[in-house]
């Protein structure tokens, strides 16, 4: 299994962050800019984890997660969603979809985001 | 004269059926009436009278005719039994010498029962004729035959009787007798003439008691005729009539008697008739009396009755009509007036006036009463048409008035209705017409509740106390700027705000006037900010990302920099972190208002609800210098709430105590139960909200133009939020507050939160 890190995220300026973040910790990451990249990727390797943002173009986190679903394969991957929604409604969604551990960007630092995927992972 | 006359006799029969000329003539017809009776008795009675006295005569004079013949039989009986005894009367008979001596010598006698015996003969038979021997006495060939005739039958009568008439007062009876001679073999007859003058004086005295009356004996004549015997009263013969069967003589000698009242005599008169029949004598008898006389003073009679039958019913006509022409015409005539003038005619034309009985006077009378009323009557229109001149004048004025306020009223912008003590909607102006699409006359004189339609926001329509005009309208309470949903007249939904204030006449209610504003458009503008908020907000929130977390990144770098570089990302990473905190306070506020808020009851106690709360402001007490103080009044128990909403609503007020005062003020925090309430007041004396700015301090985004000018950071948010999830939640927040001296917010919430209907 690799140490991968599937990072699905349109805004690039995030993505780096995550990339180059982890990157400093070793840890190696794979970007997809929506669900459907993101799915691609999995069809050819499994990640440690997913760092999923909800809203993108083309396949929201939302349908991604009901993809995910499908495939039993996936089941055992931690999903750390980070997105802007706020509302309780949205988070309640997304747990009713898979369980996952649900941030709001705004209210979190970025550290406390690194910490939490170096968990994850081991 | 005489058309005056016709006239008269017009209007008397045009008036027959008027009481008072009825009225007359019956008076007049009932006397004749009752005279006509009257005389209908008489007449009844008169000739019962003349018939009851014919029948008694009749009786009376059949047994004194009776009496009298045989009184004639009996002495001429005596008589002949004498001679037979007499010595002389053989030698006589033998000798038959007139001249010396005559049977009536022999007699001895000269009267029989009074009655002069006028002679006598002796008729004697040789060889079977008869001879008479008499002295100065004829007898007729008939009468010698008649009283032959008796030997021949073979039967010796006693008597028999011939009447003998020569002259109209000379009637004698002849009777005769049989005779024996010394050998007792008969010999003849002895014939005595008799002057019946008795009878004569019966049939007289008969004659006395009327001026008709008769009495007739009547017997069978010769050739088979009726003869009467007594000489008649009113002719000088004998009357002979022939045997009808319907002559009265015929009839009389019937063996019946009878009474009749009118039957034709010999003169052919008609009479009254009683009769009896005398068998031995072969005689009838019969009383009459001219029905003429009998009749003659009933005639007399009927004559004056009808004259005066005649007279009054002239009399009477004439009175009538007089009186009709006199009485009930004029009265008759102002009737007529009367009724004219109830029309309202004018032209009225009354009966002459000139009479001095009471009829003129009632005339006079209401001639004046008439002329009075038409004056009044014209003085009166006359009042009534400058009033009504005067009335124009003046609705005219009101008029313009009305129209100047009815042109006030269409330009108010707001609709408004009042309604009367009732709820029913006295008037509306136009733009409540044209904000519920209905015509003014579709609301007017309705009830309010049935016009417009309130509703709540989960769409119940209200009623009752929760109804703003009805409560206004019990209660005398202003409903000010109410919002609800109501209904236009195509069932379109949209919302209102309302304003129902009460009309007050001497302290009491007398109806209500309601300022209704159409706010769709307002509810709109509000809807659309929120959602451009939220959907700003939201898209905010990427940037502000990226942002947050290189500054984070630049300042994990911060060693590597200048000082001035190092305070320059910090105050980079210091903005980031208000910005953050805007952006949720404004996404936050929108997803109260669309109450979208997830919510949870949980046990919560709100002492140390506060004190965790003014624990995370230490830092700003402590830099302020401010003393705050918090106070558990009534030890105030735990309530069932949701966790954050209450933590909301305080932070909110408490936060804005803090940051409203100034350096080194004082905030006074108190907890308390009221009721089934829980109550936090919190007191400070900061900078207080201006009077004419408190009615707004609850609206989103509002700031107060003393704060604003101080420089207070705020988004004016906090107290809109804090108020918007008291309401939601069952409570209230109220404040008193002077610009300079402070303020004391006063957040009242029950102690078990109302649980909203998540939208």
């Amino acid at each position: 299994m690799s140490k991968k890190v599937l990072i699905v995220e349109d805004d690039k300026f995030l993505s780096d962050i995550y990339q180059n973040q982890l990157q400093k910790e070793g840890i190696e990451t794979q970007v997809a800019v929506d669900g459907k990249e993101a799915l691609v990727y999995l069809e050819k390797e499994n990640p440690r984890v997913i760092i999923l943002d909800m809203i993108m173009p083309r396949m929201n986190g939302f349908d991604f997660l009901e993809a995910l679903r499908k495939n039993n394969e996936w089941n055992d991957i931690p999903v750390i969603v980070l997105t802007n929604l706020g509302q309780e409604g949205d988070k309640a969604r997304c747990h009713e979809l898979r369980e996952c551990t649900y941030l709001v960007k705004t209210e979190v630092e970025i550290d406390r985001v690194i910490k939490l995927i170096k968990e994850k992972i081991s | 004269m005489w058309k005056q006359k016709g006239d008269m006799f017009r209007f008397f029969f045009s008036r027959i059926t008027r009481q008072l000329e009825f009225f007359l003539l019956l008076f007049i017809l009932v006397p004749l009436l009752c005279l006509s009776i009257f005389f209908i008795f008489q007449a009844r009675g008169n000739s019962h009278d003349t018939s009851n006295f014919l029948a008694y005569s009749v009786l009376i004079n059949k047994s004194r005719v009776q009496e009298i013949l045989n009184a004639y039989e009996s002495g001429v009986e005596t008589l002949a039994l004498d001679l037979q005894v007499h010595e002389n009367f053989f030698s006589f008979l033998s000798v038959h010498d007139e001249e010396s001596f005559s049977v009536l010598d022999l007699l001895g006698r000269e009267d029989i029962s009074g009655d002069l015996i006028a002679g006598a003969a002796f008729l004697g038979y040789q060889d079977n004729a008869a001879i008479v021997t008499t002295n100065g006495f004829t007898f007729t060939q008939d009468e010698v035959h008649a009283f032959a005739s008796h030997k021949t039958d073979g039967r010796e009568t006693k008597t028999t009787f011939l009447f003998r008439n020569s002259g109209t007062n000379d009637l004698s009876i002849l009777l005769s007798y049989p005779f024996e001679d010394e050998q007792s073999l008969f010999s003849g007859f002895l014939i005595i003439e008799i002057k019946p003058s008795s009878l004569l004086e019966l049939e007289k005295n008969f004659r006395t008691l009327s001026q008709t009356g008769e009495m007739q004996i009547v017997s069978w004549g010769k050739n088979g005729n009726a003869q009467t015997i007594l000489p008649s009263r009113f002719i000088n013969a004998s009357v002979v009539s022939s045997i009808t069967s319907d002559s009265l003589y015929a009839k009389v000698l019937k063996r019946n008697g009878f009474l009749d009242r009118s039957i034709v005599d010999y003169r052919g008169k008609s009479v009254f008739a009683a009769s009896r029949y005398l068998p031995t004598h072969e005689l009838g008898l019969i009383v009459k009396m001219d029905r003429q006389e009998v009749l003659e003073p009933l005639i007399i009679l009927a004559g004056s009755l009808t004259l005066i039958a005649v007279f009054l019913l002239f009399f009477g006509f004439v009175f009538i009509s007089y009186f009709s022409s006199i009485v009930a015409k004029p009265l008759e005539d102002l009737a007529e007036a009367a009724r004219r003038i109830e029309k309202g005619e004018t032209d009225i034309r009354l009966p002459h006036t000139d009479a001095k009985n009471e009829i003129g006077v009632m005339t006079r009378a209401f001639r004046r009463m008439t002329t009075s009323l038409i004056e009044s009557n014209e003085a009166l229109e006359e009042k009534v048409h400058n009033r009504t001149a005067e009335l124009q004048k003046n609705f005219s004025l009101i008029k313009k008035e009305k129209a100047k306020d009815d042109a006030l009223l269409s330009s108010i912008g707001e609709g408004l209705v009042v309604v009367d003590a009732k709820g029913l909607i006295i008037m509306v102006n136009r733009a409540a017409e044209s904000i519920f699409t209905l015509r003014s006359d579709r609301m007017v004189g309705k009830q309010f509740s049935s016009v417009i339609v309130l509703l709540d926001k989960d769409n119940h329509v209200l009623s009752g106390d929760a109804h703003p005009v009805l409560s206004t309208l019990l209660t005398a309470k202003k409903a000010n700027r109410m919002e609800f949903l109501s209904k236009r007249s195509n069932q379109d939904i949209f919302p209102i705000a309302l304003t129902s204030a009460p009309i007050l006449l001497s302290g009491k209610v007398t109806g209500s006037v309601i300022i209704i504003r159409d706010i769709t458009r307002e509810k709109e503008i509000d809807r659309m900010k929120s959602e451009f908020i939220s959907i700003a907000s939201h898209q905010l929130r990427g940037p502000v990302a990226s942002i947050k977390w290189y500054g984070e990144l630049l300042g994990k770098e911060t060693s590597r920099m200048k000082e001035s570089t190092k305070e320059f990302v910090n105050r980079i990473n210091v903005s980031t972190v208000q910005l953050v905190a805007l952006i949720d306070d404004f996404l936050n506020v929108s997803r109260i208002e669309s109450n979208t808020v997830a919510r949870t009851l949980e046990d919560i106690e709100p002492y140390k609800l506060v004190q965790n709360i003014v624990e995370t402001y230490r830092h700003d007490i402590e830099e302020k210098g401010l003393k705050l103080t918090i106070k558990n009044l009534s030890k105030v128990k735990s309530v069932s709430f949701d966790p954050e909403s209450i933590r909301e609503i305080y932070a909110n007020i408490i936060a804005n105590a803090i940051k409203y005062t100034k350096d080194r003020g004082d905030i006074f925090i108190r907890l308390f139960d009221r009721g089934v309430t829980l109550m936090l007041e919190a007191k400070d004396t900061g900078e207080g909200i201006p009077r004419d700015e408190q009615s707004k301090i609850f609206t989103k985004f509002y700031r107060a133009s003393n704060v604003l000018e101080g420089g207070h950071k705020g988004t004016g948010l906090g107290l809109y939020t804090a108020h918007l999830l008291a309401k939601q939640a069952g409570g209230d927040i109220t404040f008193i507050s002077a610009k300079g001296k402070g303020s004391t917010f006063t957040v009242s919430l029950p102690r078990k939160q109302k649980t909203l209907s998540k939208n």
